[in-house]
């Protein structure tokens, strides 16, 4: 089941499934490594603020608005 | 004359590279962003000479914001493009990459920041990687110049690959697959700085951290700005320039014009570096004596935060915050550097996306931010009668700011675009760049103030003795007296102010004030209107009507919040 981003528990892995939105939106967090199949791990989360994740060997920052429109599935290990 | 473009994302180094070819200084900091309008420069390359061009970084070329429409319409005119990839990030910047190889235009890779991949485990194959993307990669460590001159030599091999055109969805998977062919990682130990990096932005460590960072950097900037005040500056002007002064002062007529311009009152029958006013007196000694020492210390300070990486830690933090006042948390760093100056403050906003956004931030940092040298003015003022008056006039102009913010949150129309950023490692300094950036922005301090200080002076005390400046005192004085609670006379002060803040400040010195009428005043110098240069750059920011908007703001709320604090002090 696809959780959005900001859902998603602090320290977990999981991978993009969806970014709803517009194509703006989609292509900014595309460049940001951040496309349907990535791997990430969701590394912080401030309240209010931002989701941090590492992906593709950095880290973002993703703001909370946005981290709302981008749906993924937790991978358990 | 060929040109050459330096193409890459944000924060790989791009500007220090563009140093290092061409010899011309730009402010690096490690943060995205830095540099917001191209900067180019000529350098000789072989036998022929070729213009250098530091595009703005950007993380593609699909038009998604202001620096990536940029960085699109000058690859349009340029003949080479130097993609300057982080090789300690591959895999981010490949995105760019990909995008660039796909257009028309010669390239050629420059693996920079190449010395930081052994630190961090990562093996990279270069020629692999120069085979698959069929183009020359040279490993460049732009800082200590490793690789520049064999970049620069091999320009001429730069090639156009004409690479198949991928989409946004294929072209990650691609990226995968040559990352897999050309990096290794190696497993290796969490180091300090990376541990530090975690806690930054930790929800609940983070914030401790920014406290402690952000109490350490003002304690420093002040213990730094008064031991050079202390031990340096008030020796200099006490035993040396003081002698010299004095002997000047005895040759001239006392109460002539000369001696009027030049030294100015004299204060219980001798000169008083701040009340006589004078161009060799306080013309000299506001800017050098009492605002220069802050302006060292300062610049130090931001300048070792800005290199170490620790400001987007700080904007993500205050995300949220800054959310509840219609801004996102990048607002933050224009924010910071109106604490040095509200020039480059306001050069700052273009960071930010969109056009309400940077209306909000402008008028908020003219407003309620006060630059370095108007700080340093008040605590030399305000000091001595204990530092919780020093705290009220910040306390005063930070609840301005606060409440500022969401009044323009609700009175202006638009969406605000949520944050997006990647967050740099933490890099230690490299005191090279931190020096030249220092130095650049305390000798522009040098240039843009001592000026329009000593032009300032001298055209105060001229109009003083022809008599316009009474008939302002008078007409002005309702508004100053009864709404203010101030004497008459202030009005200068806040007229000044339009010239520098610091020479305002300076001006309610003499005065007589009560402690009261001195945090009246300073608060509203601060907000009222902002100093010449600040109002320039706000024109061309903003354009007019935004810029009219912005200073009728100023001026109502320095009006509103000077008869208030009048009422309730």
């Amino acid at each position: 089941m696809p959780v959005a981003l900001d859902r998603m528990a602090r320290g977990s892995r999981g991978r993009i499934v969806e970014v709803l939105g517009g194509r703006g939106v989609a292509l900014k967090l595309s460049a940001q490594g951040i496309v349907p199949g990535a791997t990430f791990v969701k590394t912080s989360e401030l309240r209010g603020g931002p989701v941090v994740l590492r992906v593709g060997g950095t880290q973002v920052a993703v703001g909370r608005g946005l981290a709302r429109h981008v749906l993924v599935e937790v991978i358990t290990a | 004359m060929k040109k050459i473009l330096l193409v890459g994302n944000p924060n790989v180094g791009k500007s220090v590279l563009f140093s290092k070819i061409t010899g011309i200084n730009v402010a690096c900091s490690n943060y995205p962003g830095t540099t917001v309008e191209y900067t180019s420069g000529p350098s000789i390359m072989g036998a022929e000479v070729v213009e250098v061009i530091d595009v703005p970084g950007s993380y593609s070329l699909d038009p998604t914001s202001k620096a990536e429409e940029v960085a699109v319409e000058m690859l349009a005119e340029g003949d080479v493009a130097i993609n300057v990839v982080d090789a300690t990030n591959l895999e981010r910047n490949l995105y760019l990459t990909l995008q660039l190889l796909e257009k028309d235009i010669p390239v050629i890779v420059a693996l920079n920041i190449w010395d930081e991949t052994k630190h961090r485990g990562i093996e990279i194959d270069v020629e692999k990687l120069s085979e698959v993307l069929g183009v020359p990669v040279i490993p460049t460590n732009a800082r200590s110049g490793f690789g520049l001159v064999r970049l620069v030599h091999s320009i001429s091999r730069a090639r156009n690959p004409e690479m198949p055109v991928l989409s946004a969805q294929e072209r990650w998977p691609r990226i995968g697959e040559i990352i897999a062919s050309v990096q290794r990682i190696h497993h290796h130990h969490h180091t300090f700085l990376e541990r530090l990096e975690d806690a930054s932005i930790h929800p609940t460590a983070g914030f401790f951290v920014a406290a402690a960072v952000l109490l350490v950097s003002f304690g420093l900037v002040r213990l730094i700005a008064e031991g050079l005040i202390r031990y340096v500056m008030d020796p200099f002007f006490n035993s040396v320039y003081l002698p010299l002064l004095s002997a000047v002062n005895e040759a001239l007529v006392p109460g002539s014009l000369v001696h009027d311009i030049l030294i100015g009152k004299l204060i219980h029958g001798e000169i008083d570096f701040i009340q006589s006013f004078g161009l060799l007196t306080t013309g000299l000694y506001v800017p050098l004596g009492m605002v220069l020492p802050y302006v060292v210390s300062f610049y130090f300070l931001l300048g070792l935060l800005e290199d170490i990486g620790y400001l987007p830690r700080l904007a993500i933090l205050l995300d949220g915050f800054m959310h509840r006042i219609g801004l996102h948390g990048y607002a933050v760093i224009p924010a910071l550097l109106g604490l040095g100056c509200n020039v480059p403050a306001l050069l700052a906003t273009r960071i930010l996306d969109s056009k309400r956004e940077r209306f909000i931030v402008a008028t908020m940092i003219s407003i309620g931010v006060p630059c370095v040298s108007l700080q340093a003015m008040i605590v030399g003022l305000l000091g001595p009668y204990g530092l919780r008056y020093v705290a009220l006039v910040y306390f005063i102009l930070f609840l301005v700011w606060l409440a500022l913010g969401f009044i323009l949150k609700f009175s202006t129309r638009g969406v605000l675009p949520a944050l997006l950023t990647d967050i740099p490692p933490y890099r230690p300094p490299y005191m090279k760049t931190l020096l030249i950036k220092f130095r650049m922005r305390t000798l522009g301090f040098l240039r843009e103030a001592l000026p329009v200080v000593i032009i300032g002076v001298a055209a105060i005390n001229l109009l003083y003795a022809l008599g316009v400046l009474h008939s302002l005192v008078r007409i002005t004085s309702p508004v100053v007296t009864r709404l203010l609670g101030l004497p008459p006379e202030a009005v200068l002060a806040i007229v000044v102010g339009f010239l520098r803040k610091d020479i305002g400040v300076g001006m309610l010195a003499p005065l007589n004030m009560t402690i009261k009428q001195l945090v009246i005043g300073s608060t509203t110098l601060a907000m009222f209107f902002p100093c010449v240069a600040t109002f320039v750059v706000l024109f061309k920011e903003l354009g007019t009507l935004d810029t009219v908007k912005s200073i009728s703001i100023m001026i109502l709320t320095a009006l509103a919040v000077g008869g208030l604090l009048n009422l309730i002090l």
